[in-house]
């Protein structure tokens, strides 16, 4: 506590917020940011950028948290989307920073892909929802999922099968093309 | 939708199939609508999955950036001393109602919960959100329960099947497991959301959003009672 009592100013709502969005999602923000730009100081400066837009957006988040983080990754993704393009109009510096960012995607339909998604996820049983990370997520074969959750294979198939269908559960039917059903 | 007797879409759609398998698969589906659907679904979520990045999958805040912390609230500070001289106290009003979503949405569901006691909010009496948007229908409500004396203050806004309620609280005592439970026509009772009341809240308030699975016409009250049942407060709406 005596933290706080040597804090001079109050904290404002606003500033709580954004503590609360960092503390929660600043990890997962700076590391995405990180990896998309290959520079920590240039990471920073996305996601305090993001933290701000966040801040100034506050109704588009959502609610849950993985639309909130949904949001917070994409808006992250669109700085760096951003900045690239911005500094491909200028020839001198096109060299300079290479990315892995793809920029052809159109930035408002990401944000609701990578909002939803999360947030459908989380509604899912931890079981399922385990099985997706590991497959989609992060990418892993069936055998390395298995090793890691420390289930049999079979397990992680049937599993992932599942909750792929669990998951199309959880998600607006307009996200699946399928207008007008909801 | 079941699939199950016609062929394996899960193993074609997840790429396990050997080609004569795929083949055989794939003259089933030109003539099986049903598959075709099946199968296009699941590579329409197994896309949308892969392309959330990894780091999604991590949680808490990132080390040895507290500098960036601290950059980024001088920078809220500024632009939000700005907005309020020019704006007034409205900024003020829809911030709080936000910031309230967004910790619920944090799934701690208390304002004030990362701020010591020495950090009041800017509004000392909590108020449910003055949404910007208000939705048709939505209704308020307030009551302070005689014994306890704690007052209740409700917005009930109608969604399609359910209801969001967003509401404020003060006079319940710190530590007390509560639930925020949204009560139907029938006697139905739907828990909207749980929390731990901090000093804090017990101090001055708190702010909470849920939603609760009842239909937006057939809520009659809400209410706040601890886990073990004793009710706090209960307005009807
Ligand atoms: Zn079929």
């Amino acid at each position: 506590m005596a933290g706080f009592a040597t804090r001079r100013r109050r904290e404002t709502a606003d500033e709580e917020l954004v503590r609360t969005l960092f503390t929660e999602h600043g990890k997962a923000m700076l590391a995405y940011a990180t990896r998309l730009t290959g520079d920590r100081a240039a990471a920073e400066d996305v996601v305090q950028e993001a933290l701000v837009r966040a801040w100034r957006h506050l109704d588009d988040l959502g609610n849950g948290k993985g639309s909130v983080r949904g949001w917070l990754l994409t808006v992250v993704r669109n700085i760096v989307t951003d900045r690239v393009r911005a500094r491909n109009a200028r020839p001198a510096e096109v060299a300079e920073s290479p990315t892995t960012v793809p920029v052809e995607h159109d930035h408002a339909d990401h944000v609701v892909d990578t909002m939803v998604v999360l947030q459908a996820l989380d509604r899912l049983s931890p079981e399922h929802r385990v099985v997706l990370e590991q497959v989609y997520l992060q990418g892993r074969s069936v055998a390395e999922a298995a090793d890691v959750l420390g289930i049999p294979p079979g397990t992680v198939k049937s599993r992932s099968h599942y909750a792929l269908r669990a998951l199309r559960e959880h998600f607006p039917a307009r996200h699946l093309g399928m207008e007008g059903v909801a | 939708m079941t699939t199950d007797n016609h062929v394996d879409v899960d193993g074609y759609v997840d790429g396990e199939l050997d080609t004569e398998q795929s083949r055989e698969v794939e003259s089933h589906l030109a003539g099986c609508a049903t598959c075709r659907e099946e199968v296009n679904s699941l590579r329409e979520l197994q896309s949308y999955l892969q392309e959330v990045p990894p780091e999604a999958l991590l949680d808490g805040p990132p080390a040895d950036a507290d500098l960036l912390l601290q950059r980024t609230l001088r920078q809220v500070r500024q632009e939000s001393a700005r907005t309020r001289t020019g704006r007034g106290a409205v900024a003020t009003t829809v911030s709080i109602a936000a910031v309230a979503a967004v910790l619920a949405a944090a799934g701690g569901v208390l304002i004030g919960r990362n701020a010591g006691p020495d950090q009041p909010l800017a509004v000392p009496e909590p108020t449910p959100s003055a949404s910007s948007s208000a939705v048709p229908g939505t209704r308020f409500a307030s009551s302070v329960d005689p014994s306890t004396g704690a007052r209740l203050t409700v917005r009930v806004e109608p969604a399609s099947g359910f209801v969001r309620v967003n509401v404020a609280v003060t006079g319940l005592p710190a530590g007390e497991p509560c639930r925020l439970i949204v009560v139907g026509k029938d006697g139905r009772r739907e828990t909207a959301g749980s929390w731990l009341v901090s000093e804090k809240g017990a101090q001055q308030g708190t702010t909470l959003d849920g939603t609760a699975l009842i239909d937006p016409d057939d809520v009659t009250a809400v209410m706040i009672e601890n886990t073990s049942g004793q009710k706090f407060v209960s307005t009807p709406v």
